[in-house]
């Protein structure tokens, strides 16, 4: 990819004679996917993404090809389609977008063991490991052991930014599928972290909640008095939380076309004083980049300031047309693609909430009578109404304070962001990262995200 | 790099037994507009080849299986690399023996014959002339003759079914159309070719309400030909359910009977299909069991399902994955699971005749008109989310939009609130309606009232 940038460079001078700003970017992904069931073992290299995109803005509109041949034969062949269909557009000059400071620099995420140097055996063994940890549990009629590597190499160009980064993330996941009779519950558990396999945990650890909670859900019943109670969310449900509320709800590209609620609300209070909520991706955490797809140096964005909504995030477009409209908005690092044939949008990162000074125990022991909600496993807000729905696999039971182990599952919470946010009584200290995430917009375009947060305290209506 | 590259490199290899090919050339046009202007446009193209390899069968009844995507930056010497690395792994996952169809097999689509894929079943449904006539339900013609053009149209009945509902606004609208090749080639002399269009359109309209707030409603639908997205039609309902929605308030809650359609109605019997799959059932995981009822029947409507790759639907085929022929196959009759379906190795594996993967879902019309259904029901046009969890059938879903149809008769607009409940009680007393449509992979009725759900 790097001998590319030449190519795309000269690609952008040409088109940049025809239109107010182009822009290159290309992408080739890689790695491998290992999963080892009962039935079948499988260690094959993850479909390659390999391509690019010539981007160019008339002033009216984009106009995009890719293609699947990274080659400067091909960019120069991209560069000829594209400049003729921008000779047949409308161009107005006067809306150029603002370029961003010179710089042209090489990124990569550190990596001790590379897992492109080990067998496939290696890896299936890594998979049959986790796989006998989930199995070594009580009740467990079937499990699913899944390891693997990605490596992303991405360059982006334009006529003030020559930029190189190459990402490597590791996953590891494991599934229990738990019966009695014909009774079954499945629970899956995992993470993933930057570098190499290095970072690989130790599979019982890994498989530990799914081995401990499995057989706990297995046949468990629906909340019996569904209604608003007093709940704490464990940090991974809050990270699902902070994902849907106003990760989805601060989507700047959603503000230019009138369908967020959040525009209104900048600068106002949408939360209860103990929240605090970002998205960052410069920290470390699994979705992590040096720039975004757009060219952006990733940093952090703190959304919610004590309750205040203060920023949202965005990408280039979105940013320059709310500045044109005379919204004056924080450049975010958040202009991502699904591949380098999709189109970009806003998106997420590492989104989750700030620590707050209590522990987990503190939290459950305010509660009267309410639940304990863990494992996440999916979520949908409603940017425009404000309604969210947030899904898990387990609910225990809390009474005046304790645990009583008594367990419901699945588990749904519904009702208005601004709601849940301003019941928040209690915020842990621990922040804790669920590293797996995918995110679609809407019910496409999936790019790499994780959530997290310390556990919360508030008020929800479960189901 | 090029197919026929691809087979001689795989030919030569002695050490392969087996080996199959899928080539996949795709184009796809894509329009964003915001508020009715031209936001973006996109065209992408892409050619891949996805390989599979086994290794001789083992004494003990294995085989070694791996598998790669070759790519255009691919050249000669990369095959050979990914080859040695695809035989590599194979060695070191050992799968239950299976065997891919050849010319003549069982079940197996009989061959490349100028368009036209014939298949072998044995007292199935297809024949070469059935499949004939079957060659045009895959591709839109508008599509595959002039994407850009076809696109054009379709924004242009958008904008127009927006303006024929002038309290709304049109936040968004992405609509693709694209057109995929799909060519298969085996060791034992398959060659089949398909193509096929797909269609996505998501939109976006704002209604202000008399109270100031403004809402969305928000639609997708995917389909294998613009027409089939019905777009004029899908823009007048959600600019219907804008207006009336706008004083919505809660449904009631208690125990009520729900009324469902469309995805959500497809991704319940969805579940079905996924527990009838023999992948399931060779891993001993499935939550239904062969010749057992799968449903308690309690003056409802008796479920039937089946595969028919021949219905059209984005599910349908011509021929599946590993070059087996597309036919129907009935799975669940009276509510009892009577056969499986499911890929060609698990089929083998569980020593049944493969018929191909699961192609288009399709039941028969049930025997209640939509209005008599409606009757005393809640009404769920939109859930945020609504699937059913994949081991026990539980469900829950936050209503973005419905109708209370009171026992009265009155029709009130309500929204928020959630309908929970498990999918083997829902079914007991279910009633579809004799109207039918067509979502996503199903093909069935369009409406099914479930009794006593949960509603928050």
């Amino acid at each position: 990819m790097d001998s590319l940038i030449p190519a795309l460079a000269t690609a952008v001078a040409t088109l940049e004679r025809l239109a107010p700003n182009a822009s290159a970017y290309a992408r080739r992904n890689a790695g491998t996917q290992v999963r080892v069931d009962s039935a079948s073992v499988s260690c094959q290299p993850l479909p390659p993404e390999a391509g690019f995109t010539l981007s160019a803005w008339t002033g009216d509109r984009f106009l995009e090809i890719s293609s699947d041949d990274p080659s400067p034969e091909a960019v120069r062949e991209a560069t000829h389609r594209l400049a003729d269909r921008v000779r047949h557009a409308h161009v107005d000059w006067e809306r150029r977008i603002e370029s961003l400071d010179r710089l042209e620099r090489r990124f990569e995420q550190p990596m001790q063991h590379d897992p492109r140097s080990l067998s496939a055996a290696t890896k299936i063994e890594a998979a049959r490991a986790l796989r006998a940890a989930v199995l070594a549990g009580p009740r467990c009629r079937e499990a699913v052991g899944m390891v693997g590597d990605v490596h992303a190499e991405v360059v982006y160009v334009d006529r003030t930014r020559q930029m190189h980064q190459r990402l490597h993330r590791v996953r590891q996941v494991c599934l229990g599928i738990f019966a009695d009779g014909a009774q079954q519950a499945q629970l899956h558990h995992g993470r993933e972290a930057i570098g190499g396999w290095e970072r690989l945990a130790d599979p019982a650890a890994v498989a530990a909640e799914v081995v401990r909670d499995g057989p706990r859900i297995l046949g468990a019943p629906r909340i019996p008095d569904p209604g608003e109670h007093e709940c704490v969310f464990d940090g991974h449900f809050a990270g699902i939380f902070a994902h849907e509320a106003f990760g989805h709800g601060t989507e700047q590209d959603l503000f230019l076309k009138d369908r967020a609620r959040g525009a209104e609300f900048l600068g106002k209070p949408v939360a209860s004083p103990l929240v605090d909520m970002y998205d960052d991706p410069s920290n470390g955490w699994a979705a992590s980049y040096f720039f975004d797809d757009e060219g952006v140096l990733a940093s952090p964005t703190r959304i919610v300031e004590k309750g205040v909504l203060v920023a949202g995030l965005n990408d280039r477009h979105s940013q320059a047309e709310l500045a044109r409209r005379g919204q004056q908005v924080a450049k975010t690092a958040n202009g991502r693609r699904e591949s380098y044939d999709h189109k970009p949008y806003t998106r997420m990162t590492n989104t989750f909430f700030g620590p707050g000074d209590a522990t987990t125990q503190q939290l459950i022991g305010a509660v009267r009578r309410g639940y304990f909600l863990t494992h996440p496993s999916n979520g949908m807000e409603d940017p425009k109404g404000w309604g969210i729905q947030l899904e898990g696999a387990m609910a225990e039971e809390i009474i005046d304070g304790r645990l009583t182990g008594k367990v419901f599952s699945p588990v749904v919470v519904t009702g208005s962001v601004p709601r849940l946010l301003q019941s928040v009584s209690g915020v842990g200290r621990e922040v804790v990262e669920a590293s797996l995430g995918m995110c679609g917009k809407g019910y496409k375009e999936w790019v790499k995200v994780t959530d997290g947060g310390p556990a919360l305290r508030l008020k929800a209506v479960v189901a | 790099m090029d197919l026929r590259l691809i087979q001689n490199v795989l030919a030569g290899r002695s050490e392969i037994a087996q080996w199959q090919v899928t080539e996949r050339r795709s184009r796809r046009f894509e329009r964003y507009l915001t508020f009715l202007k031209p936001e973006s446009e996109r065209e992408a193209s892409s050619v891949r080849w996805q390989v599979w390899i086994a290794l001789p069968p083992n004494p003990d009844g294995t085989q070694g299986e791996a598998g790669f995507t070759v790519t255009p930056v691919h050249g000669g010497p990369d095959l050979r690399v990914l080859l040695d690395a695809a035989v590599t792994s194979a060695q070191s996952a050992p799968n239950r023996a299976w065997k891919l169809p050849g010319p003549g097999d069982n079940g197996a689509a009989a061959g490349w014959r100028g368009g036209v894929v014939a298949c072998n079943v044995a007292g199935g449904a297809a024949t070469g002339a059935q499949m004939a006539t079957a060659t045009d339900f895959l591709a839109d013609q508008q599509i595959t003759r002039d994407p850009g053009q076809a696109l054009h149209g379709n924004i242009a009945l958008f904008g127009d079914a927006v303006h024929a509902a002038p309290w709304t606004r049109p936040s968004a609208l992405e609509l693709f159309a694209s057109i995929d090749d799909r060519r298969l080639v085996n060791h034992r002399g398959l060659d089949l070719s398909e193509r096929r269009t797909r269609c996505y359109a998501e939109f976006v309209l704002l209604h202000r309400g008399a109270n100031g707030e403004e809402s969305e409603y928000y639609d997708r639908c995917e389909a294998a030909s613009l027409g089939e997205l019905r777009l004029a039609e899908r823009v007048a309902d959600a600019a219907d359910c804008l207006r009336d929605g706008a004083a919505a308030g809660p449904p009631p809650a208690g125990r009520l009977p729900v009324l469902i359609g469309g995805e959500y109605l497809a991704g319940l019997m969805g579940w079905y299909a996924a527990h009838a799959d023999a992948a399931q059932h060779v891993r001993n995981i499935a939550a239904l069991t062969l010749d057992a009822p799968v449903v308690e029947p309690c003056g409802g409507d008796r479920l039937n399902l089946s595969s028919d790759a021949i219905v059209p639907s984005l599910a349908a085929y011509r021929f599946d994955e590993h070059g087996y022929a597309a036919c129907r196959q009935d799975f669940i009759q009276d509510g009892v699971l009577t056969a499986l379906h499911g890929a060609g190795r698990w089929m083998q594996v569980l020593e049944r005749q493969p018929r191909g993967q699961l192609a288009t879902l399709v039941a028969p019309p049930g025997r209640h008109g939509a209005a008599e259904l409606r009757h005393g029901s809640l009404e769920v046009v939109r859930f945020s989310e609504f699937h059913p969890r994949h081991d026990t059938g539980a469900f829950s879903g936050e209503i973005r939009f419905g109708w209370w149809n009171a026992p009265d008769g009155s029709r009130i607009a309500v929204k928020g609130g959630s309908v929970s409940g498990v999918l083997r009680e829902a079914m007991t007393g279910a009633s579809f309606s004799r109207e039918v449509a067509t979502v996503g992979g199903w093909h069935g009725p369009e409406w099914m009232r479930m009794h006593a759900m949960v509603a928050v």
